[in-house]
């Protein structure tokens, strides 16, 4: 009973636009002008003044954009509980547990509470309800960084609507990532208040190691020295380990035992190097009074400098017989590395001057190598030489991948008229993985991406509703862009059994006339098996069918997808990340595209007379007996084309660096003339030596570090004399660690002569590559390579809770440092609105109203029908026609000057009952009332209304006649007599 | 226009009663459950299984739910283990004890009705005593155990006497009579164990010795016909309810095999399901459905079955 009295003064008006309440003045004029109306009586005159009264507010309150508040006492609270690794795993625990024992001692049927866990991002736990039942957190955050704003943001968005709001956080303070503060005043603006409960970390003995640095840039076989430093909570021994890394691999120095002190130790390694190249040092400290490992150990990276040198990868190592050793001869320092051995981070890549791909799949290179060579060329120029083959260019897959960028020529075959046609069906099984179905659409997204316009595609999957069913038949790919919607839109189902769908795929696959047929099933390897009759005849009809296993059940789940594609000549995929889905779609996906290779016989023709053709006589070029079509791209410098006129030898600028495309191979299959050619070591060794970076000057000294969070870079410029070098605007690009590969641009400024510095922000833990450029003054141009490591998160570096943090988001967001077992459901609040805007209901009532307005003052209507009507209804309930009588009519008198009338009415009057008598307002002459009828009570006569009707009507008329003639004697009467008006006028 | 006087008041008169009267009841104890974690939420529940009280719900997270007949909650507890997937079935085996075969972890646990395990036996293997997914258990007259079982050289049938030893054993992958593609669940009418051959799209019945006899349904979307049947259940006027996967609807079919009744069509509202996955009849005849990818179970009376 009180909270429904409560409630009742929870509800308040509010108007958007006040000042359309000043057409209120409109109301009392209003009423004025209803008064001074004569034609009506006096309570329709009233009920007309009021309706239009009221259509009149209505419409004003309309106009003032009129809301209904109401104010709401329930209460809201958001748990956010950190989850990162700076707490202990049991304090995460007993945090859970204190919730759950708030929830369980304070919550009232006005409360409702959801959970926020949070670390590197933060994840609903349990959505605001009336009932918390937290037994385990079950979201994966991520531990290696606090993002305390990022849960408030969250929490602040998943609030329900018309609560008062409560944000109470669980946390250490240790923010790594955003301003919790900034979010904090973000909520108390929307009127959220933000509790904390400090979680009390520290007391262990931690040895971590504060830093490594050595010398961005060093000169072969010049010492330098790596300084690592560790801090200490407590004296005591320890074994510091050095790491040298390098991209064939790492040597591990010789451990040094070391005493440590409490508080900071610094201790300098020696080192010396002869070969050139990209250095990373991890030093490693190992003590018996540590407790958390992960701090343990830093990194840092130099880079020698010394001869150029370049990377060869070649798929087969019968390529790398002719190729490598032609470079060789002509001088060029050459590092051959095989598949497995290829480098994937941006800091080995940057060891090189070029790199030189020899038919290379792009699927044999991971998503990162693809990414790392694109900005290998574009940031920190190193050349990129592509040597071609059956599985390069486009029938390698690179159609659409990073390294196309790079390269001078384009995968895509639009302008060309015939193509050979290739045919692919994926089948898409929703994988009980999170984002499985999502990982679905991309893969086959990415599948769809690799087949050119004239190719043909159908997509299956499993439909809730219609079961096995076509996404989209096999058809011509033509633009993509329904083929793209009806992926993008599509919602996978779980499909029981293989063996519908692979039905459906071979009968379209057999009905088509494509060159190349293939088929994709990417499963959890869960539906039941096909036929194997079914297996035999897609084997028949050279249908292979590769499979993809992802997250299966049991490891015996990948047999059933094991046996499909071993029966029908396809490959077996096991996939335990998902983000290689889209490569291997796409490795399959080009296998249909084995069309593209151009196997005929052709002189190239020299079509430009680049600096790589230099010394080369055009006649002397010899035959080549097939290419890869490729389109060349706008901007590239074609210098080889086919008989076809397609790029068989093209190059450009991308970025900072250089690439080079030749589109034939090195091998007897299309180039046995070349191999005997005399000019072939010649014709590669100025090709490699185009795209080979630019030597950066060697006076220039690099500086990078963390300083404050960021990544600080700092350059001195002298030159060899050992001035100053002023006004260089040097700019460059961060590239950040993978598996992102976040780029940022920064521009360095200039603090003292010869110095240049910059700072940028960090991210992940890992190498920062940074790539600079300048220009002199005379207009020249250089580049400066550097790079920074990030070490470990700052998660790790924190030993206590950040109570100054923590006590100053309390005070900003309006909350209160808190204790655990504090109430957080307490009702102190201010209380939210809810607002409802009220302003259309209104104004569709003052256009209702406005014809009941009109009606009223424009039609009479007789009351008492309205009650005749209800009372007829009401006597066909059953029962109550003995208690209320039919309905008579009635004939009623008035009195005029023509003496008293009665009249048959319209009216009726109940004979049995005096109360239901109603007044009737027509008249007919008492004298015709016949003797027999009979009265009611009150003395009113009741007459047969038929037989009223047919005397009244002629009594009427007749008393009408006799008054015409009486009032035109009259007017005779007065013509006659002298001295009238009417005499005078004559 | 001229209003009908006597249409103008009843209209006034029942608007009146419409918005004088009391609230109409919202809720539906005719089926229950939405996605989340909390109490009576799911998250694709495909395990139920009731008798004269109670109803349990095991979905995808491990959970396995109690619930009264009316949908009310009364406990709940976890799966030991849940990573690699959870249970497709769920039997009583007596008032406080229940069997459930613990798909992806290759056992059978035996469990009390408040969650204690009593004891887990079977292995991964395709040996005798030995399994791959073991989907369903049901308990024969004399004690005997009947699991079915799918998985690469496993989709076959197994017998356990009352001592859980092993007794035969028969079936292999195909679609002939006596084989199986996906035998999902089982369920005994009198002296007939009827095992439901989920991607054969049919119900085979076999005596308790292996003795093929017949087989019920086919593909198809009619009447008579299946679609994916993921789990059968016995009525106690002996005929069985089979819930169909792809043709998302009931079916109740005589043990002869005469389809007399279906129930459902694809959708979200009462009687309609989305990919259900479990049926179970309680020993009133009450037909509860786990109707998977609504996230709910829906109750429906033999009577409903057209």
């Amino acid at each position: 009973m009180s909270d429904w009295l409560s409630s009742i003064n929870l509800f308040s008006i509010r108007f958007s636009y006040p000042w359309a309440l000043l057409f209120l003045v409109l109301i009392p004029y209003t009423i004025w002008l209803g008064r001074h109306v004569r034609s009506l009586g006096k309570a329709r005159k009233w009920l007309a003044i009021v309706l239009r009264c009221m259509v009149l507010l209505c419409l004003i309150a309309a106009l003032a954009g009129t809301e209904l508040v109401r104010i709401n006492d329930r209460l809201a609270v958001f748990f956010l509980l950190d989850r990162s690794n700076s707490i202990p795993e049991e304090q995460r625990e007993a945090t859970q547990q204190a919730v759950q024992t708030l929830a369980g001692a304070f919550m009232t049927s006005r409360d409702e509470a959801g959970v926020i866990s949070f670390g590197q991002e933060p994840s609903i736990e349990l959505t605001v309800g009336p009932s918390l039942g937290l037994t385990s957190v079950q979201s994966y955050v991520g531990g290696e960084q606090t993002d305390l704003a990022a849960a408030i943001r969250l929490a602040i968005a998943a609030f329900p609507q018309g609560y008062m709001r409560r944000i109470v956080v669980f946390t250490d303070g240790n923010e790594t990532r955003g301003s919790a503060l900034e979010e904090v005043k973000l909520a108390q603006a929307s009127g959220a208040s933000v509790d904390i409960v400090p979680i009390a970390i520290g007391g262990r003995s931690e040895v971590r190691i504060a830093g490594v640095t050595a010398p961005n840039r060093v000169n072969a076989n010049e010492p330098f020295k790596v300084q690592v430093n560790v801090h200490a909570d407590q004296d005591g021994p320890a074994t510091l380990r050095l790491y040298q890394k390098v991209s064939d691999g790492t040597v591990m120095l010789p451990p040094a035992e070391v005493m440590l002190q409490k508080g900071a130790n610094a201790f300098l390694l020696p080192q010396e190097l002869s070969a050139s190249g990209f250095y990373e040092y991890e030093a490693v400290i190992e003590s018996p009074n540590d407790t958390v490992v992960a701090n343990n150990e830093g990194r840092a990276y130099t880079v020698i400098h010394g001869e150029p040198t370049v990377l060869y990868l070649a798929s087969d190592p019968e390529h790398s017989q002719r190729l490598a050793p032609a470079m060789q001869q002509e001088g060029i320092t050459v590092t051959p590395v095989d598949l497995g051995s290829m480098p994937s981070s941006l800091a080995q890549l940057q060891n090189y001057d070029a790199v030189v791909l020899d038919d290379v799949s792009a699927t044999d290179l991971t998503n990162e190598q693809l990414r790392s060579l694109e900005a290998m060329v574009r940031d920190f120029g190193v050349g990129l030489v592509m040597v071609g083959g059956p599985n390069s260019y486009g029938a390698g897959g690179y159609f659409d991948t990073p390294v196309e960028r790079a390269l001078p020529v384009s995968m895509d075959l639009k302008q060309r008229k015939q193509m050979p046609q290739g045919a692919l069906v994926v089948i898409l099984h929703t994988c009980e993985f999170p984002d499985g179905n999502a990982w679905a659409r991309d893969i086959a997204l990415a599948a769809l991406d690799v087949l050119s316009s004239q190719d043909l595609m159908g997509a299956l999957a499993y439909d809730w509703k219609v079961g096995e069913d076509w996404l989209f038949d096999l058809q011509l790919v033509g633009d993509k862009s329904a083929m793209r919607q009806a992926l993008n839109t599509t919602n996978i189902g779980d499909m029981p059994s293989a063996d519908p769908t692979l039905q459906m795929a071979y009968d379209a696959l057999a009905a088509s006339t494509a060159s190349v047929k293939r088929v994709i099933l990417i499963s959890d390897g869960d539906p039941a098996a096909p036929n194997a009759a079914l297996l035999t005849q897609l084997q028949a009809a050279a249908i292979s069918v590769s499979t993809c296993c992802i997250n299966p059940h049991s490891p015996s789940d990948q047999q059933m997808l094991q046996y499909v594609a071993a029966q029908t000549g396809g490959n077996y995929y096991f996939v335990s990340n998902p983000a290689k889905l889209p490569q291997i779609f796409t490795k399959e996906a080009a296998l249909v595209k084995r069309g593209l290779l151009v196997e005929d016989t052709f002189v190239p023709v020299v079509q430009y007379d680049s600096e790589i053709l230099r010394g080369m006589a055009a006649d002397a070029l010899p035959p080549l007996q097939g290419y890869v079509a490729t389109t060349p791209k706008e901007s590239a410098i074609i210098s080889l084309i086919s008989d076809k006129g397609d790029p068989v030898l093209a190059q450009w600028r991308f970025g900072l660096g250089k690439s080079v495309a030749f589109t034939s191979d090195v091998t007897s299959r299309w180039a046995a003339d070349w191999l005997a050619w005399d000019g072939f070591n010649r014709f590669w060794s100025q090709t490699v030596r185009w795209a080979m970076r630019e030597a950066s000057p060697s006076n220039f000294r690099v500086d990078t570090r963390v300083r404050d969070g960021k990544g600080y870079v700092k350059i001195d410029a002298v030159d060899e004399q050992g001035k100053y070098i002023n006004f260089l605007k040097p700019q460059g690009t961060v590239t950040g660690p993978p598996p992102e590969f976040a780029r940022q641009d920064i521009a360095l400024a200039q603090t003292a002569p010869g110095i240049y510095e910059a700072t940028f922000p960090l991210g992940n833990r890992g190498v920062y590559m940074i790539n600079m450029t300048y220009t002199r003054e005379d207009g020249s141009q250089g580049m400066i390579p550097a790079g920074l490591a990030l070490d470990y998160s700052k998660e790790y570096e924190y030993n206590t809770t950040n109570m100054p943090l923590i006590e100053q988001l309390a005070s900003v967001g309006g909350g209160r440092v808190v204790k655990p077992t504090d109430n957080p459901f307490e009702h102190n609040l201010p209380m939210s609105e809810s607002v409802t805007p009220i302003w259309p209901y209104l104004a569709a009532l003052g256009v209702g109203l406005f014809p009941v307005e009109i009606f009223v003052r424009r039609v009479m209507f007789d009351l008492s029908r309205l009650f005749v009507g209800l009372f007829a209804v009401l006597r066909k309930i059953p029962g109550l026609h003995r208690i209320i009588p039919a309905p008579k009519r009635r004939r009623s008198q008035l009195t005029g000057a023509y003496g008293t009338m009665t009249a048959p009415s319209k009216s009726f009057v109940y004979v049995a009952s005096g109360s239901f008598s109603v007044a009737g307002q027509a008249a007919a002459v008492s004298a015709h009332v016949p003797e027999n009828a009979p009265v009611a009570d009150g003395g009113e006569v009741i007459v047969n209304a038929e037989e009223m009707k047919a005397v009244g009507r002629s009594e009427y008329t007749r008393q009408l006649l006799e008054a015409k003639e009486r009032a035109l004697d009259k007017r005779k009467r007065r013509r006659k007599a002298p001295g009238s008006p009417d005499d005078k006028e004559q | 226009m001229q209003v009908n006087r006597r249409h103008f008041l009843i209209t006034i008169s029942a608007a009146c009663l419409g918005a004088c009267g009391p609230r109409l009841q919202t809720t539906d104890a005719r089926m229950w459950g939405r996605s989340g974690m909390r109490n009576g939420e799911f998250h694709r529940p495909r395990a139920i299984a009731a008798d004269s009280a109670e109803i349990y719900v095991i979905d995808t997270t491990g959970r396995v739910q109690v619930f009264t007949h009316a949908g009310e909650w009364l406990r709940s507890w976890n799966m030991p283990e849940a990573d690699n997937g959870t249970p497709t079935g769920i039997t009583f085996a007596s008032k406080d004890r229940i069997v459930i075969p613990d798909t992806h972890y290759s056992r059978i646990m035996e469990i009390t009705t408040d969650g204690e395990v009593l004891d887990t036996w079977g292995a991964f293997g395709t040996g005798e005593s030995e399994f791959i997914y073991p989907t369903d258990v049901v308990i024969g007259p004399d004690g005997r155990y009947f699991i079915s079982e799918y998985g690469v050289d496993a989709e076959r049938l197994h017998v356990f006497d009352a001592d859980r030893k092993f007794v035969q054993q028969w079936g292999s992958h195909g679609d002939t009579a006596g084989n199986f593609s996906r035998a999902m669940s089982l369920t005994i009418v009198k002296d007939e164990l009827f095992i439901a051959d989920t991607a054969n799209h049919r119900i085979q019945c076999f005596t308790f010795d292996g003795v093929y006899r017949r087989a019920l349904g086919g593909l198809g979307a009619e009447p008579g016909q299946l679609r994916f049947p993921h789990d059968i259940a016995r009525a106690p006027d002996d005929t069985l309810i089979v819930c169909e996967y792809g043709n998302n609807r009931i079916s109740r079919y005589t043990c002869e095999g005469r389809c007399i009744g279906t129930l459902g069509q694809p959708g979200r509202g009462y009687g309609e399901f989305n990919t259900p996955r479990g049926v179970s009849v309680s020993p009133q005849g009450t037909v509860f459905v786990a109707d998977t990818d609504n996230d709910r179970i829906q109750r429906f009376a033999l009577e409903d079955f057209a």
